[in-house]
């Protein structure tokens, strides 16, 4: 370990030993370290502008504030920065961190993280431990899994954010909620946003999805309030997937393959959405009343309770927590806009019946299961809206 | 006559030989509130599930002076007691506690387990007291007093006053007060605060921990004891390393050691490879190592020889994390691996995978 002196300015290009940070530093330049780099409590390191840290393995472990600004943090086989318990005196802004395992990870605390290009990670940033980091302004693109990882009850404020082209998701969170995720934009991604397991309820307002093979997946009992979004362009914009009880309120969906999918005993409430272009608005698959009756619990304990190590089963939890709500067999999605060709549609005694871009129990009435065949629920869609409601979301 | 003492002999070999445990088993001492607990259920298991749904593997009850005696074959048990009561003033209460030498070995002849102590569970399974009753204090940090930190109450000493085991806990507020309602005992009092702010996990450098001075402190029914200061200081990194390198790192002369990679064989650094006793991997593991090295390098030391299901992960417990890399030892389609006591043994790579 090598403290540092007081305001020592590192200008030395060479490769550095293990450090631990004790006394306020600056650092300037260009820097190469081959180990973990640590800031203890109490101390602050400052990273001027135009700073260079390369790192050929380690982490930037701060404890204490790190204050960066126009600066890159880079390296290969590195594992990131790393920000335990900071408060919001720890800011980085406008850098460029990329080639770690996760760019950033806060875990707890509340730091400030803007306008940051985190490109081509593992994962581009990680925010959990119910850490309430402030993540707003970036460009998360081309990380190799996840642009963001939102976890542990973290509750951060994520705003005007642009997520692309990474590689499995941008953002996904898991038994969280976000204080504020508004304004972003996802773009050209396997899956734009994750939102899973019970616990993660956020409300999910404003943003844009365009061009996604799938723009938004609930998944595991994860209730979230999707409203005001724009989804356009993606295969399936929303997709509901294993009790995902999502409000799906005053939503732009246009132009997308599918608009809705609800799979797995979802049983969603969608109202006041617009549904224009898209080749089907909405459709259910394996989602059934009888099914979730007789195997919804027990099929769900056999999955959640594995082991990590996929061997034996963990006690149950979830399902006592939350038991399912009755259902009745059917999909409440009343008081939406189905575009002038559906609503054309809607008035003929054919499409009144069973209009063609809802896929349901009406076009498909079973599924088989076990040997056994199961009722494919239906959709209640009238009455509908004779007009667009959400006019200001068109781009 | 000779026929007749070699038959008595060899019946009573052979009714020796048929007891399934013959001599060998465990006895001891359960307590409540200091005082030797009749009527309690000691339940032995044979693993270390926090999940009693099964069925114990057998059970006795406690005599009048708290005593217990369990005939059992060689082998490793996990031991619990429990009671269900009715207090002098008609409430239902459950006493419930772990044996804090778990496992225990029952090798040759009866073995006497340590003594220990239930406790009286709340609705949340933690210790519960009435309003008037517990223990108040202040955390500080050189001298000035520390908010949000962590006070962990203990009715057991024998593991360090570490991990889960814990019986309460309370967050200090602002001002670095705090107050614990408990039932009547005897308990000691640690405090941590980590620099993540989380409430469990391993202290590491960094972060804040201290030992009440006047453990353990004695509750009495209807007074908060006033315990005053109780300080915490910062954890010295180098220090703690060292001190782990004789805690459940300790080396020792049975072990395995191999490689953690990712499926395109790239050493995957920070996984920790966990030992269990019971082919279902659930639970607390018997061993786990240090975090594997950059190379992906690992050392697992066992405190015996035995078979062992492996498993590595990254993160110490709880479910699987999106991204998180978790992998088994593939070298037996069980996981499984045996290992003689002082031998060691290269296991090669464990293959760990992402989850999503």
């Amino acid at each position: 370990m090598i403290p540092l002196a007081l305001i020592f300015i590192l200008l030395w290009p060479g490769m550095a030993a293990a450090l631990s940070i004790e006394q306020p530093t600056v650092w300037r330049g260009e820097l190469r370290f081959g180990e973990t780099v640590r800031v203890a409590p109490g101390a602050a390191l400052t990273v001027e502008p135009g700073t260079t840290v390369h790192f050929s393995g380690g982490t930037l472990e701060v404890a204490g504030r790190l204050v960066a600004q126009e600066a890159r943090f880079t390296g290969t086989d590195w594992q990131g920065i790393v920000l335990k318990g900071v408060d919001g005196d720890t800011r980085l802004t406008d850098c460029l961190i990329d080639g770690a395992d996760t760019g950033v990870e806060a875990i707890g605390g509340a730091p400030r993280l803007e306008r940051l290009h985190l490109r081509g990670n593992r994962i581009g940033a990680q925010l959990g431990k119910k850490s309430t980091a402030v993540l707003r302004d970036s460009r998360i693109e081309e990380n190799s899994r996840a642009g963001l990882i939102v976890k542990d009850g973290a509750a951060p404020t994520l705003t005007g954010n642009l997520f692309t082209g990474n590689g499995l998701f941008g953002a996904y969170i898991v038994q969280a909620k976000p204080l504020t995720f508004r304004d972003n934009r996802f773009e050209s991604q396997p899956t734009g946003l994750k939102i899973a397991n019970l616990g993660s309820d956020p409300e999910i307002a404003g943003n844009r999805f365009e061009k996604n093979e799938v723009a938004i997946l609930v998944d595991k009992a994860a209730r979230p309030i999707l409203t005001g979004n724009l989804f356009t362009g993606n295969g399936i914009a929303l997709h509901l997937y294993r009790r995902a009880d999502a409000r799906v309120e005053g939503n732009r969906f246009g132009d997308n393959t599918l608009a809705v999918l609800a799979e797995y005993s979802s049983y969603p409430k969608i109202a006041g959405n617009d549904f224009t272009g898209n080749e089907r608005a909405l459709e259910l698959a394996y989602q059934s009343s009888a099914w979730e009756r007789e195997k919804g619990a027990e099929s769900r304990a056999r999955e959640s309770r594995q082991g990590a190590f996929g061997q034996g089963m963990r006690p149950d939890g979830g399902e006592r927590q939350w038991p399912p709500a009755a259902t009745d067999g059917t999909i409440n999605a009343r008081d939406n806009w189905w575009g002038t060709a559906g609503t054309e549609e809607l008035a003929t005694a054919a499409g009144k019946d069973n209009p063609s871009f809802i896929l349901d129990g009406r076009d498909t009435p079973t599924f088989r299961d076990g040997g056994k065949d199961y009722p494919l629920d239906r959709v209640l869609f009238s009455p509908w809206r004779d007009r667009a409601a959400t006019g200001d979301l068109w781009p | 006559m000779r026929i007749s003492l070699y038959l008595t002999i060899f019946l009573t070999l052979f009714i020796a030989a048929c007891t399934p445990s013959g001599e060998t088993g465990l006895e001891g001492v359960v307590l409540f509130a200091e005082k030797p607990l009749a009527g309690a259920a000691i339940e032995v298991y044979l693993r270390a599930e926090k999940d009693r749904s099964t069925q114990p593997f057998t059970s006795v009850s406690s005599d009048e002076q708290g005593r217990y005696r369990l005939d059992l074959p060689p082998g490793r048990y996990y031991l619990i007691g429990k009671k269900q009561e009715e207090t002098p003033d008609g409430r239902r209460r459950m006493l419930f506690g772990e044996c804090p030498a778990n496992p225990l070995e029952v090798a040759r002849g009866l073995s006497r387990a340590p003594s220990f102590s239930l406790r009286e569970m709340g609705r949340d399974g933690e210790l519960s007291g009435p309003d008037d009753t517990g223990v108040g204090g202040r955390l500080t940090v050189a001298g000035a007093p520390l908010p949000r930190g962590f006070v962990y109450v203990y009715t057991e000493n024998a593991a360090g006053l570490t991990g889960p085991s814990y019986g309460a806990a309370a967050q200090s507020g602002e001002d670095g007060n705090f107050t614990l309602n408990l039932p009547p005992g005897r308990y000691h009092l640690v405090a941590r605060q980590r620099a993540d702010g989380s409430r469990i996990g391993e202290v590491t450098g960094g972060d804040l921990n201290g030992v009440y001075p006047g453990n353990p402190v004695e509750v009495k029914s209807g007074i908060i004891l006033p315990l005053g200061d109780l300080p915490l200081t910062p954890v010295d990194g180098e220090r703690h390393a060292a001190r782990r390198a004789t805690g459940p790192f300790a080396a020792t002369d049975t072990l395995l050691r191999g490689r953690i990679v990712d499926a395109d064989r790239r050493p995957m650094a920070g996984i920790s490879v966990f030992a269990y006793l019971d082919s279902r991997m659930v639970g607390k593991p018997k061993y786990r190592s240090a975090p594997s090295a950059a190379d992906g390098t690992f050392v697992l030391y066992l405190g015996d020889g035995g078979t062992y299901y492996l498993g590595a992960r990254a993160a110490l417990g709880g479910p699987l994390e999106p991204g998180e890399r978790v992998g088994t030892y593939d070298g037996d389609p069980r996981h499984a691996v045996a290992v003689a006591r002082g031998q060691e043994r290269d296991l090669g790579a464990i293959v760990v995978r992402e989850v999503w």
